[in-house]
């Protein structure tokens, strides 16, 4: 017997609907699966984790209908501010107006830093199945620094038809007084910015504008500053944002300082630099090494890898379809972040985003290669230089 | 930095961390065909599947607090599954359970012809030779032989080294082989190459 002789020779045997069916309705609501052909090994732990089960619903019928006071409120406010806080353990509303000299309030385990001229309210309404925190800010601009929910109540930051739902963990919101765009900017962790019925991941280092609708690398001052990944808006309910790539490409915004990469030659010694070939397939042209490609994508493992990375290069360097490749790159890193072709992969989406030189997609390419590669090769030396860029 | 290349993946937990049912049913669906198909070409029968699946979900679920997207969710996710199946394999050793015939399965698929009826007498017999082994020499050499998962992958799941690894796929092949030395219907399907019917 060879090695890899059995790969692919043992067939699944589907679960039909049914089966399906009963085991996400047990999974999901957390209780056992309620059905006869399913065999019980442990009937007594089933009866225990139903006793349990009960007790936790209990529990937390009893903590939704408590009554949720407002977190412990520690305001101090620079020069003029006005804050009204409610006593421990009520219900009311805090009230936070910032005179010239800004404000800071404790809201919990939330830090709220409002500047000058902001005015916001802090509630406790219901926020699906639990009482959560509501900031609303009326003007102004306010930098949070949020612990990461989990299983926190949820916080909400209110401005006009803008809602920043907070993952964590430090990020600012700007609501101008002259009605111009309301921006979000991230700084660490994540929040999902959601406006009417389009939302948006936003993640460290990523800024968001209303104007724009889109998530953008954040605007940094500093020339050393490393900006990670830019991820992109996504609409039609669809949550979630994607690593850079195809179908993500950046958008600069109106103004927005985001410098051109300092080329001269450099656009011309990266393409210089060799491709890493991929998986050797016996067809006739290069339409029909992708379809067989294509095939060998479904399987798991190196041969999975080595094909998806074969149809990113065949897609980028045979025929042209750039954005096909960076598709077929995206997956690759996505399925196989350890794979064997992760560096040249993301060699391939360097060299193909750096086509066009201003292009902050270049750059992030940049990055992420870094991030695989071996320092000191030409690769990473080239790359290190697009990370380089004016402010 | 990792954070980034799983983002998807830490909405969707945050979700799930959230209560929000519509983001565990998501995660469910996107993640039941793998964790179905690692247990099943481990195990090779669909016997005990719904409680072993359950129990993966219900563990990923328990401690997804701790998921700290080092890897992505579904190689986390992979490691639970690697986790049960050990724990699964290691009582039914204990128990004495040898080879598990799934009544269902072959029900499924009497309608085949000879071939068809050879290639599941081969797979039958395989997972009988792996019976006699020891659950992580079985676990080690399903992940990589069947699942075609490479040895890195294989001694990160099941939380060994790749030497150890490497010693326990060379074992199970061992057994495997003397197996089909003793039993020509074995050796036939493991020199014949033919997969039982559907796509792997």
């Amino acid at each position: 017997m060879t090695p890899g002789q059995l790969r692919g020779r043992v067939p699944l045997e589907p679960l039909d609907d049914e089966r399906l069916t009963r085991l996400e309705r047990a999974v999901v609501s957390g209780a056992p699966v309620p059905s006869a052909p399913i065999r019980r090994r442990h009937p007594g732990a089933w009866w225990l984790a139903g006793a349990a089960l009960t007790a936790s619903a209990l529990a937390a019928i009893w903590l939704v209908r408590r009554p949720a006071p407002m977190p412990h409120v520690v305001a101090t406010g620079g020069g003029s501010a006005l804050v009204l806080a409610p006593a421990p353990g009520s219900d009311e509303p805090v009230v936070v107006v910032a005179g010239a000299g800004g404000a800071h309030v404790d809201l919990g385990d939330a830090r709220i830093d409002a500047a000058a001229q902001t005015s916001l309210t802090a509630t406790r309404p219901a926020i699906g199945s639990d009482r959560g925190v509501l900031v609303e800010l009326a003007v102004g601009s306010v930098e949070f620094d949020v612990d990461k929910r989990g299983t926190r109540p949820p916080l909400i930051v209110r401005a006009g038809d803008v809602d920043v739902v907070v993952v964590g963990t430090h990020f600012t919101v700007r609501r101008p007084a002259d009605g111009g765009p309301i921006e979000v900017d991230v700084r660490e962790g994540l929040v999902r910015v959601v406006r009417g019925a389009v939302s948006a991941a936003v993640g460290a280092g990523q800024a968001w504008s209303s104007s724009t609708g889109e998530v953008v690398a954040m605007v940094v001052a500093s020339r050393d500053s490393v900006v990670p990944p830019v991820a992109t808006a996504d609409a039609g309910g669809k949550r979630g944002a994607r690593a850079s790539g195809s179908g993500a490409r950046p958008v600069t915004p109106p103004g927005a300082v985001v410098a051109a990469v300092e080329t001269g030659d450099l656009g011309a010694a990266i393409r210089r630099q060799p491709v890493a070939r991929g998986i050797d397939v016996d067809a006739a042209g290069p339409n029909a090494a992708l379809a067989t490609l294509r095939q060998r994508v479904g399987a798991h493992g190196e041969a999975a890898a080595a094909a998806l990375y074969g149809m990113a290069r065949l897609q980028a360097l045979s025929l042209g379809k750039t954005d096909d490749a960076l598709r077929s790159i995206d997956a690759y890193v996505r399925r196989f972040p350890r794979g064997a072709e992760i560096e040249d992969a993301l060699w391939l989406r360097l060299r193909i985003e750096c086509r066009t030189q201003t292009s902050e997609a270049c750059r992030v390419a940049a990055h992420s290669y870094l991030r695989a590669a071996p320092s000191g090769s030409a690769k990473a030396e080239l790359a290190t230089r697009v990370t380089r860029r004016g402010p | 930095m990792a954070v980034a290349l799983y983002l998807d993946d830490v909405v969707l937990v945050d979700r799930c961390l959230s209560g929000e049912a519509a983001a565990t049913r998501e995660l469910f669906r996107a993640h039941r065909a793998r964790v179905h198909g690692c247990l099943y070409r481990v195990l090779g029968t669909n016997t005990d599947m719904d409680d072993l699946m359950q129990e993966a979900f219900l563990q990923v679920f328990q401690s997804l607090r701790r998921w700290r997207a080092e890897a992505s969710l579904a190689t986390w996710i992979d490691r639970i599954t690697v986790r049960v199946a050990y724990r699964h394999l290691g009582q039914r050793k204990r128990r004495g359970v040898t080879v598990e015939f799934d009544i269902e399965q072959a029900r499924a698929t009497t309608a085949t012809g000879p071939a068809q009826q050879h290639a599941r007498d081969g797979v039958r017999r395989l997972y009988a030779a792996l019976d006699t082994l020891s659950p992580a020499a079985r676990l080690a050499f399903t992940l990589h032989e069947l699942e075609g998962r490479p040895m890195v992958e294989v001694a990160d799941l099941t939380g060994t080294s790749v030497t150890a690894t490497k010693v326990r796929v060379w074992r199970a092949r061992r057994a495997v082989e003397q197996a089909a030395a003793a039993d020509p219907i074995l050796a036939g399907w493991i020199a014949s190459g033919d997969a039982m019917g559907g796509a792997a």
